[in-house]
């Protein structure tokens, strides 16, 4: 399982990419909203996206809609193309061992 | 990394949790569409009764417009919700505003046309065939395309099924095609809600 990338290869991280990866390219989601659809812990939640931030898989931006300031999240193209280079080894494991 | 997950748990993980994701982004659909079934059933079986069974029009008709326009503003709001906290892309933002926008103006323009053909002479019989049979294809039309914009097998289907509705009422005499669109329609609606119910289920959670 070396190949696999470690940035991704855990269950939360895995989760929140596979869950960013619902979105269109260039759409973002608030992280409340996000929380909402993956049923996590704010505080699991955010130390996640800091490790996938960190790795530059995703990407933050702070808003204002009136005076409240929103964060908004989405993958980057990298983010896309690490989950897609992701999946397809995942593909290729279980191909290679049935 | 995660050492104890294997390849096949983590493909699970990715693909239950994107499954998650869609069920819960359309999570609104089977309450938007029990709305437009109970609408269609109760508002055309009035407008049925009318005929049949002698319910006054001064009732039949208020009931009939209060229900459809209810679950208009039902749909508007869920569909409104349902994009809460989702930031589009400019070009998505088109897209979603020229599609609303097609929905106020070709249901202007169809009463205005149903209005040219009165002027031209279309009886009251006709009309009643008329007006719900190119509603009901406007709306066919407009969910089909919405299938394909945001795309939503279901979605299609049901445009395809209202398209359906609409072409057969119109070889049905009165005042049974008021019968049918109650029966087709709103009894297909609840039917088709109770089935996407039943298939997101299981699939709500990561």
């Amino acid at each position: 399982m070396d190949e696999l990338d470690p940035v991704i290869h855990a269950q939360a991280r895995l989760r929140i990419v596979s869950a960013l990866a619902t979105l269109d390219p260039g759409e973002s989601i608030t992280f409340p909203r996000l929380l909402e659809l993956l049923d996590m812990t704010a505080g699991n939640l955010s130390t996640h996206l800091r490790k996938l931030e960190d790795a530059e898989y995703v990407l933050v931006t702070k808003a204002h809609q009136g005076r409240t300031p929103v964060t908004y999240l989405e993958l980057s193209k990298a983010g896309r193309r690490a989950f897609e280079d992701y999946t397809d080894a995942l593909r290729a494991l279980l191909g290679a061992q049935s | 990394m995660d050492d104890e997950l294997g390849a096949a748990e983590a493909l699970q993980i990715v693909e239950r949790q994107q499954r998650a994701v869609a069920a819960q982004m359309g999570s609104f659909v089977p309450l938007m569409t029990a709305a437009w079934g109970v609408a269609w059933l109760l508002g055309f079986g009035a407008l049925f009764a009318n005929e049949v069974a002698g319910l006054p029009l001064t009732i039949a008709i208020p009931v009939f417009v209060v229900l459809l326009v209810g679950a208009g503003a039902v749909s508007t709001y869920l569909g409104f919700r349902a994009g809460r906290g989702i930031r589009a892309t400019r070009h998505g933002r088109f897209t979603s505003t020229v599609y609303g926008v097609t929905w106020s103006f070709g249901s202007v323009a169809l009463a205005a046309i149903g209005g040219g053909l009165g002027y031209n002479g279309m009886s009251g019989e006709l009309a009643s065939h008329f007006y719900p049979s190119i509603f009901l294809f406007f709306t066919g039309i407009m969910y089909i395309l919405a299938g394909a914009i945001w795309p939503t097998v279901f979605t299609v289907v049901t445009g395809g099924q209202l398209v359906i509705i609409a072409v057969v009422s119109l070889f049905i005499p009165a005042p049974f095609h008021l019968l049918f669109l109650a029966l087709a329609g709103g009894a297909g609606y609840l039917v088709l809600a109770g089935l996407h119910r039943l298939s997101q289920r299981g699939s709500t959670r990561g």
